[in-house]
């Protein structure tokens, strides 16, 4: 079974602690949420795990594999929450250069309406949508979305959910967002980022109690 | 051939800022001439510095496309130094082929 596996996350900017002793795991068919306020260190978490950040310390392993550089590994795709592809690609060429599962991209309109164009002349919730799917629909076996939800349109979103949970099927999905209903409906595994460290989160009057929400 | 298509799409990005320091340097060895290698070698260090800084300031996020594909930083640097070595040499070969006529 695929595996990813986090543990021993520490992270600091400068002498500020962000991240402290973090352990994560995310397996094959299921998505695992976590929240957190602003500058908790969601991103940085999300990052470190990717490979693109070095932690304080730091071990991620993929079925069992120890990775310096997880990103390397073509086992795992990462989609930042201000974009990802250069303006002037068409959404074909993303797709085709991150080997994207092309019969599964079609099916969506929006896709499908867009695919030819590049995408500084899509608008900017499109283009990250499209974006998101070219990155779910990737041979990848992990896939970290990072507020995939920010500046994307409600219709868009609704959309969103069913095939990140369909596509989790296949692999297994990290992500982080401020929309917390969102996070709620999709993820299987929910996590607070909280003083450092994750807790475990079972409902919405856990992040009440932990002063995420009122 | 994917290499070189995530190659050609890194230097979209950087082609006009990078001819600029180019020109710079093969205006400088038409005007200097062989003497003035020295000072093209510095307009490039000072390039390669404007470059980087722009790019760290502006273009940080775009970086996750070529992580996504496995490129690693050094990789990306070490790959567009080569090109941009490739260019130079082409530039400062013909400018020195024009000034010899």
């Amino acid at each position: 079974m695929s595996l990813l596996e986090i543990d021993s996350v520490n992270f600091s900017y400068g002498k500020n602690p962000i991240l402290s002793g973090i352990y994560l795991k995310v397996t094959k068919g299921e998505v695992v949420g976590f929240l957190g306020r602003n500058g908790c260190g969601k991103s940085t978490l999300l990052k470190v795990i990717f490979g693109s950040l070095k932690g304080d310390s730091q071990s991620v392993r993929i079925s069992g594999t120890f990775y310096k550089t997880p990103f390397q590994s073509g086992m795992i795709k990462f989609m930042p929450q201000d974009g990802l592809f250069p303006g002037f690609l068409t959404a074909k060429s993303a797709a085709q250069m991150y080997c994207s599962d092309l019969e599964k991209l079609l099916v969506d309109s929006t896709v499908s309406q867009y695919f030819q164009y590049p995408f500084d002349q899509m608008s900017g919730g499109v283009a990250k949508y499209v974006e998101i799917l070219i990155v779910l629909y990737s041979p990848a076996k992990f896939v970290l979305l990072d507020e995939p939800f920010s500046y994307v349109a409600p219709v868009l979103v609704e959309r969103l959910i069913p095939i990140i949970k369909s596509v989790a099927q296949e692999k297994g999905i990290l992500m982080t967002d401020h929309q917390y209903q969102s996070i709620l409906d999709v993820s299987d595994r929910l996590y607070l980022l909280r003083n450092r460290a994750l807790y475990s989160i079972t409902d919405v009057q856990d992040l009440a109690d932990m002063g995420y929400i009122r | 051939m994917k290499k070189a298509k995530v190659l050609t799409i890194l230097f979209r990005d950087f082609i006009v800022y990078h001819n600029i320091f180019n020109i710079a340097s093969a205006y400088t060895l038409w005007n200097y001439g062989a003497y003035s290698f020295p000072y093209v070698f510095w307009i490039k260090i000072l390039g390669y510095g404007v470059l980087g800084l722009w790019y760290y300031q502006s273009r940080m996020h775009r970086l996750y496309f070529y992580y996504n594909l496995g490129w690693s930083l050094r990789s990306l640097i070490l790959n567009a130094l080569l090109i941009d070595l490739a260019f130079l040499t082409i530039i400062l070969m013909l400018t020195y082929v024009i000034i010899g006529n």
